[in-house]
């Protein structure tokens, strides 16, 4: 049996990827002193007609893929040029800038590879980043949910259920005794009446969990004007 | 022999029964009970007589130690409660019957007396 978390992307998934990939995209164009003429954009992979389109590439890392990435056009300048050389360095740059801002392994290698049905589908938490310039475009298939710090974020060890509920308030019952009776007695029962506990006067009281359950044992006394039990072995 | 007797009776006629269908009446009948519990006198209920309750966290309740002093939510002149299902039925004062504790009853419900 295959299972996978289901995740879906909210609205707020959505515009907090777009202002990370805004950022991403901003820093690379300081860098390459591009002009501020890319708009970002975002859509649920589940509803990306893109995704069906060829030309898609799988940024591999350890032989995983990590991100999907689809360059247009595939070809920024005549092969051999240093146009085309510097063009496909800013691209990469920037491919791997939006990778690193969602988290996505960005230092591997770019093989062509079908996208997997399951990235497509709803619950998968994909979304598709879209940057584009007039005349050319770069798309993004990427998780939704980006690490708060980057690939190497620190997840604190699980913690033992008994340590985790240890501020949770729980509220014991100090029991005198039970007896059984039938209805016919309990219907008659009226003030003045006694009832035997069955349990012998120097016998320590049961401190009894909510769900019924023998915590300790303790004698009945009294501490500061109240009804207390000193707890026995 | 028992054997041959069931045998023999099943090759009487034997016959599936259908049951009839039973359509609801358009108008409620008069109660069969009538909050009359008369029947269930003789059903034996466990009551459980408590001298107080203590609220602790589970981190309190996990440092409990022997010899520790568990101090509960009533005061000495309180009533205890007598519960049933978890909910007060009766209050009474605590008492020693013989060498055992007992419960004198000051308090009972109201209106589950007939």
């Amino acid at each position: 049996m295959r299972v996978r978390p289901y995740v879906l992307v909210g609205a707020g998934a959505i515009q907090s990827a777009i202002a990370g990939a805004r950022a991403a995209v901003d820093a690379w164009r300081e860098t390459w002193g591009f002009e501020d003429d890319a708009q970002v954009s975002c859509i649920r992979a589940s509803e990306a007609d893109s995704l069906h389109g060829p030309g898609w590439r799988a940024w591999h890392k350890d032989g995983v893929p990590g991100a999907w990435v689809r360059l247009a056009p595939d070809e920024a300048a005549a092969p051999g040029s240093i146009a085309h050389a510097v063009a496909e360095r800013a691209r990469r740059d920037l491919v791997a800038s939006l990778a690193a801002a969602f988290g996505a392994r960005a230092d591997g290698e770019f093989a062509a590879e079908p996208i997997p049905h399951e990235a497509r589908a709803v619950g998968a938490g994909m979304i598709v980043i879209r940057v584009a310039w007039p005349g050319a475009a770069i798309e993004m298939l990427v998780a939704s949910a980006p690490p708060a710090n980057g690939p190497a974020q620190h997840r604190s060890a699980p913690i033992a259920p008994a340590e985790a509920i240890r501020g949770a308030t729980v509220r014991l019952s100090a029991e005198v005794g039970q007896v059984e009776i039938d209805l016919r007695a309990l219907r008659a029962l009226a003030p003045g009446d006694v009832i035997r506990l069955g349990r012998s006067l120097d016998e320590p009281l049961t401190l009894v969990a909510p769900g019924g359950d023998t915590v300790c044992h303790g004698h009945l006394g009294a501490s500061a004007g109240r009804r207390a039990l000193d707890v026995v072995p | 022999m028992n054997n041959q007797t069931n045998r023999a009776e099943a090759k009487q006629v034997t016959q599936v029964i259908e049951l009839p269908e039973i359509k609801p009446h358009p108008v409620p009948g008069k109660p069969v009970v009538e909050g009359n519990l008369a029947m269930l006198q003789s059903v034996k209920v466990r009551l459980r007589a408590v001298a107080g309750e203590a609220t602790m966290t589970v981190g309190e309740l996990m440092a409990l130690r022997e010899d520790a002093v568990v101090a509960l939510d009533r005061a000495l002149n309180e009533p205890l409660d007598l519960l049933l299902d978890g909910q007060v039925v009766a209050r009474g004062q605590l008492v020693a019957v013989g060498d055992e504790f007992g419960i004198r009853i000051t308090e009972v419900s109201r209106v589950a007396q007939p």
